[in-house]
């Protein structure tokens, strides 16, 4: 009787590993395809039940416009309390939280001791301080993880994910008061990226080997790198992102508005080994159309992609293999603009991170979402809108006639500045942010209430642009047709400002700046939480 | 210790993001229609046209756009004026259309950002009186005319941190940032070191490199007026005055102390600063103006001419706004208008000819004086017919004048220097071009021109508005080097170090005339100590050139297609007898053809809408088609 109760019970733990998943860094997986391969729980016919399972204000403080980032979820965690699904969510100010998935409480919470004296400047949004890269979670064992994170002093953070404890000591990484990006891990060595000139430090590619403790910087002497899922790491071991607000000019060794991929040499230090400039890298810079997502690093039919886009809003297919062909600036296929086509710097183009799939047949998908109108020129098979807040574009990678493309398959909904894109049980999930993505005063006429006003200078600070946030919305759609099968509505009651997605197990996560989490979800199924 | 440090010639990159941005915003700008407020249709500094980019290929349509203005007589499109910078980045264009509309275009794609159209009635349009919208808008213009420039840089990447590079550290001693040089980076904390100080010697001078090297005052003792570009700061175009684009310095919100009207303060420069405002007239006689990024009207509309006149191109100095009117058309009299931007009530003053029009625009002597001509008519006691008139601005009242009573003006008089004189030119019906000096029009008899030239138009009649006038620029002896800042111990340095400056001096002086199939290229010499006119080259023909620009000594010459009115000819008769307009860029020395646009343009040209900035040239066809010709500049994917 004994044995079989021990077999009972083992078989109900196990049960959860049929449908478990774990979402363990930003963009899923270190390609940053945002692809939840092993979702079990998410499907088309059932996302439409997905209703809100629990929401938490965690006390965690707002810097400018930054407050919470998306969670990070290991599906087995040993805790002093038994195992536990656990959700655990960077604040801006230096915070980490440990939520219970299973009913939204607070396992732990830490803030980080710091080095840096704080202060700096107020009101700029570009600049909030504090902890802004998404940290990363690796597997220590089975049942244990170690969460990896930057605090606002630069310093490397390890702690225990089963109690918020360290694990070691923390680690002298990069200068104090920066904006780094999502972190990465891949192979015991963090990867991560910083913009914006924040605090002074240098918009260049980051590295700590966990096991040399070396770190290891590459500056390519371009402007920010802000893709919002940090630095994608090919297979190779490649470090890719996007450079901003700098010439093109490889000449000069000046990597401005382009594409660059930097690994670690034998001493573990990152060398430049490609890099990519668009044909109109320089106009780009002009006009401040940084190269500012994350690309995404795609495997298939035996080609090694490299997809990227930026504030313009037109897709570059890449070779891994010779990014940029021989003079660095040609592409497989580039799309026309899918969006902005006023070529706006602000409010427009593709500000958040793609996504890309297979489906069960083997076409490879990327989704694209985007700030503001649609361009008039883009038509795609499938229209389920003339977005004009935004919304999401799909692709089909296909090959004709010898040549690779991305063919437009079908647009969404209209969503109000579309950020990420996760996909998981042929499910697309998509969030509209609801910010105040203005960059620019607005002119008012001498009539309008208020009287005149002199616009068209920056305004990017925060003071201005948290009023007119709205509210986020979570869509869900379908990943082949784009048709919405389930939205959140006005559930969410507030915005969010350089967050993202979270989705696994069933369960789709969204940080608002009002420092709430909100846990949407479908039913699991017996045996689950 | 093998630790290497990051040199804040990396970080000069990042504080220096603003200065990159605003430069990112400039370019060579055409505030007002003719250029300038001296109306020479002379753009001095292009980074892109020269004769020697000219010589090869790449300068080709770079985009049109249809614009839906419906034309007055042949009234079409005006002539329109740019502000770059407009929020932050986009460079724009600001073209009336003669139906009530404003357009505002950028200039890198075409995409029109806003339009505005204003309601009033209109008049049946005739030849004297189309009604409408008649003129260019305006936007704010130095009365010193630009100072001359050598060749722009291209900026390049330097700027940005010396270099692409990498570091390692030691085990456990992370990436450290070397601080060296001024004020703290973007978002850095009091008391910590100042980390990204550099901007000024990595940005700016990369950006001031090209922009403000070698600027030479011009003579005439106006200041030099190349600041805005010279350390990268402010987005007007380099060597155009920190005020020209009207108020595109400072401010923001509620206030903006460059904008006459608006109320002082705000932030002092950068990107802050307000994108500006463009003055307009709507064919009411209302003035407008807009917000160069939302076309909204930012301060109340003042009545300012009597409705459905025929006004000319405006121009607007300091805190006034100037137009002049012809034909009476809307019972106008045919006068010199003022406007007092400044004034919340914006009180209008005048000065009347009481005799003839204002023939074309009223033009800015580089001492400040507004000088027009007025053509035919009869002149009251104490009114004005064939002449060239001098008016104060601050009073508007008569200050000097030349006339003869067998010169008729046929032409917006323009204004430069010589030597130690400002020389007004115009155009007479005869043929032939006056030169007058601008301190004592006519001298003291106000009938003795400096120099009159024999007649180039060979009997026949020059159209209104023709001349257009530059000035070679030579090379002069280099400029110091200024010495190297020292770099800190160990600091990986930035690049070589920055050439001295080239600088430049003026040379020949040129006057440009349309004749009926020619461009006439005239140079200005002394003769016994007068300024006078010598042959220098006659063009290629042309079918009935119009006004011709000059950028960075490239002639741009239209030939219009527009066929000849003649008695009884319908607006319907010269459109159906026009041919389509051809753009030609000509060597400005010797008069070589460089580049012709063939058969791009579709329609003809009928006698306005034609401009320069950033690199391209604009054409507005009769047929509301505006194109847009240049190098690629990247803008192309």
């Amino acid at each position: 009787m004994r044995i079989r109760t021990l077999l009972v019970a083992v078989l109900l733990l196990s049960v959860p590993t049929l449908w478990a998943s774990d979402f363990l860094t930003e963009g899923v997986d270190a390609a940053r395809t945002g692809w939840v391969k092993d979702e079990k729980i998410f499907t088309t016919a059932n996302v439409s039940s997905m209703k809100l399972l629990w929401k938490i204000k965690l006390p965690s403080t707002p810097r400018e416009m930054h407050n919470l980032f998306a969670p990070l979820i290991a599906e087995r965690v040993n805790t002093p309390r038994g195992v536990r699904e656990i959700a655990v969510v960077a604040g801006v100010s230096d915070d980490l939280f440990a939520i219970d998935v299973a009913n939204g409480e607070p396992l732990w919470h830490t803030h980080f001791d710091t080095t840096f004296p704080g202060g700096g400047r107020v009101g700029d949004a570009l600049c909030p301080g504090g902890q802004t890269a998404v940290p990363t979670i690796g597997r220590a064992g089975e049942g244990r993880y170690t969460i990896y994170a930057v605090s606002w002093d630069g310093r490397l953070r390890q702690v225990n994910l089963a109690d918020g404890k360290d694990v070691a000591p923390p680690e002298k990484f990069m200068p104090p008061n920066g904006k780094p990006y999502a972190l990465n891990l891949v192979n015991g060595v963090i990867y991560t990226a910083s913009a914006q000139g924040c605090g002074g430090v240098p918009n260049a590619f980051y590295s700590f080997d966990l096991a040399t403790r070396k770190s290891s910087t590459f500056l390519p002497a371009g402007g920010g790198l802000w893709g919002r899922r940090g630095a994608v790491i090919s297979p190779e071991g490649v470090a890719y992102l996007g450079t901003g607000d700098a010439t093109f000019n490889p000449a000069t060794k000046s990597l401005g508005n382009g594409i660059v991929g930097v690994q670690l040499d034998a001493n573990k230090q990152l060398q430049l080994v490609d890099y990519f400039g668009p044909p109109n890298a320089n106009w780009l810079f002009r006009r401040d159309l940084d190269v500012n997502v994350t690309p995404m690093s795609i495997d298939y039919r035996g080609r090694k992609f490299l997809v990227g886009t930026s504030k313009e809003c037109r897709m570059w297919l890449l070779d891994r293999e010779a990014l940029g062909g021989d003079d660095h600036r040609t592409t497989l296929h580039t799309t026309p603009l899918l969006c902005n086509e006023a070529q706006a710097f602000d409010g427009r183009g593709v500000w958040g991170a793609t996504a890309a799939w297979q489906d069960a047949r083997g076409t490879q998908w990327v989704l694209v979402p985007f700030w503001g109108p649609v361009h008039p020129d883009f038509h795609a098979p499938i229209e389920h809108s003339r977005p004009a807040g935004g919304g999401v574009a799909a692709y089909r990678l296909e090959e004709r006639s010898g040549k690779w493309q991305l063919t437009p398959a079908w647009l969404s909904r209209d969503m109000d500045l579309a950020e990420e894109v996760v996909v998981a049980g042929g499910v697309a999930f998509a969030y509209a942010a609801g910010e105040d993505a203005t960059q620019v005063l607005q002119d008012a006429a001498w009539n309008e209430p208020g009287g005149a006003r002199y616009g068209g200078g920056l305004s990017s600070g925060s003071v201005r642009r948290i009023p007119g946030g709205r509210y986020s919305t979570l869509h869900a759609l379908d990943a082949i047709t784009g048709k919405e099968l389930w939205s959140s509505g006005k559930e969410i009651t507030s915005w969010n400002h350089f967050s993202g997605l979270t989705v696994a197990n069933g369960r789709a996560y969204v940080g608002t700046f009002d420092g709430t989490v909100y846990c949407f979800g479908v039913p699991r199924p017996a045996g689950g939480k | 210790m093998r630790m290497k440090v990051v040199s804040v010639v990396a970080l000069a990159a990042l504080a220096g993001g603003a200065l990159w941005a605003q430069v990112r915003g400039g370019g060579s700008e055409w505030l007002t229609a003719q250029g300038d407020a001296q109306r020479t249709s002379w753009i001095r500094n292009d980074a892109a046209i020269s004769v020697d980019a000219m010589a090869k290929p790449g300068f080709e349509l770079q985009w049109k756009v249809k614009l839906e203005n419906q034309p007055r007589y042949l009234n079409g499109l005006g002539q329109g004026v740019t502000a770059n910078g407009v929020t932050l980045f986009v460079p724009l264009s600001l073209v009336t259309g003669s139906s009530n509309n404003v357009y505002s275009i950028d200039n890198d794609t075409g995409y029109v950002l806003w339009q505005r159209h204003f309601d009033a009635a209109l008049p049946a349009a005739t030849a004297a009186c189309p009604g409408g919208i008649t003129s260019a808008a305006t936007r704010i213009v130095a009365v010193a005319p630009p100072a001359l420039a050598g060749a722009r840089g291209g900026g390049g990447g330097g700027g940005r941190g010396g270099g692409y590079r990498g570091s390692v550290s030691e085990p456990g001693q992370g990436i450290v940032v070397e601080a060296r040089g001024g004020g703290a980076g973007r978002g850095g904390a009091p008391g910590a070191p100042p980390a990204a100080g550099a901007a000024g010697a990595g940005a700016g001078g990369a950006a001031g490199a090209g922009a403000g090297a070698g600027a030479v005052p011009p003579t005439g003792g106006a200041p030099p007026a190349g600041a805005a570009g010279a350390g990268g700061r402010g987005a007007g175009a380099p060597g155009q005055p920190p005020a020209a684009g009207g108020g595109g310095g400072r401010g923001g919100g509620a206030t903006a102390p460059g904008i006459p009207g608006a109320p002082a303060g705000g932030p002092a420069g950068g990107f802050g600063r307000p994108s500006g405002v463009v003055y307009v007239l709507a064919s009411d006689g209302a003035l407008h103006v807009l917000g160069n990024p939302s076309g909204k009207d930012i301060q109340k509309p003042a009545p300012f001419l009597p409705p459905n006149a025929n006004w000319s191109d405006p121009v607007a100095i300091n805190t006034s706004l100037y137009a002049g009117t012809s034909n009476r058309c809307g019972d106008a009299a045919n006068a010199i208008w003022a406007i007092d931007l400044a004034a919340e009530d914006k009180p209008v003053s005048s000065w009347k000819t009481n005799g003839g029009g204002i023939v074309g625009s009223v033009a800015v002597g580089i001492n400040g004086m507004l000088i027009a001509a007025i053509g035919p008519g009869p002149a009251s006691a104490g009114g004005y017919a064939n002449a060239i008139v001098s008016i104060d601005p601050a009073t508007m009242q008569l200050k000097d004048w030349f006339t003869d009573p067998g010169t008729e003006f046929v032409s917006t008089p323009i204004v430069f220097s010589h030597g130690d004189k400002d020389i007004v030119a115009a155009a007479t019906k005869d043929g032939r071009i006056l030169l007058l000096d601008a301190s004592s029009l006519g001298g003291a008899n106000h009938s003795t021109p400096l120099h009159a030239s024999r007649s180039l138009a060979g009997g026949a009649a020059f159209a209104p508005g023709v001349l257009a006038t530059w000035q070679e620029v030579l090379p002069g002896p280099p400029a110091a080097t200024p010495p190297a800042a020292p770099a800190a111990a160990g600091a990986p340095v930035a690049g070589p170090p920055a050439a001295p400056a080239a600088t430049v001096i003026p040379g020949t002086r040129w006057l440009l005339i349309p004749t009926a199939n020619t461009i006439t290229a005239l140079k200005v010499v002394d003769s016994g100590g007068k300024p006078s006119l010598q042959q220098g080259w006659v063009s290629r023909d042309f079918a009935s050139p119009a006004t011709p620009l000059i950028v960075n000594g490239v002639v741009f010459a239209i030939a219009s297609g527009r066929a000849a009115s003649t008695a009884g000819a319908t607006a319907a008769d010269i459109v159906k007898r026009s041919s389509p307009a051809v753009l030609y860029a000509l060597n400005g020395v010797d008069g070589k053809e460089l580049w012709t646009s063939g058969k791009t343009i579709t329609s003809f040209f009928p006698g306005k809408s034609f401009w320069s900035a950033n690199g391209q040239v604009y054409v507005g066809a009769f047929d509301g088609t505006l194109y847009a010709f240049g190098f690629a500049m990247e803008r192309k994917h």
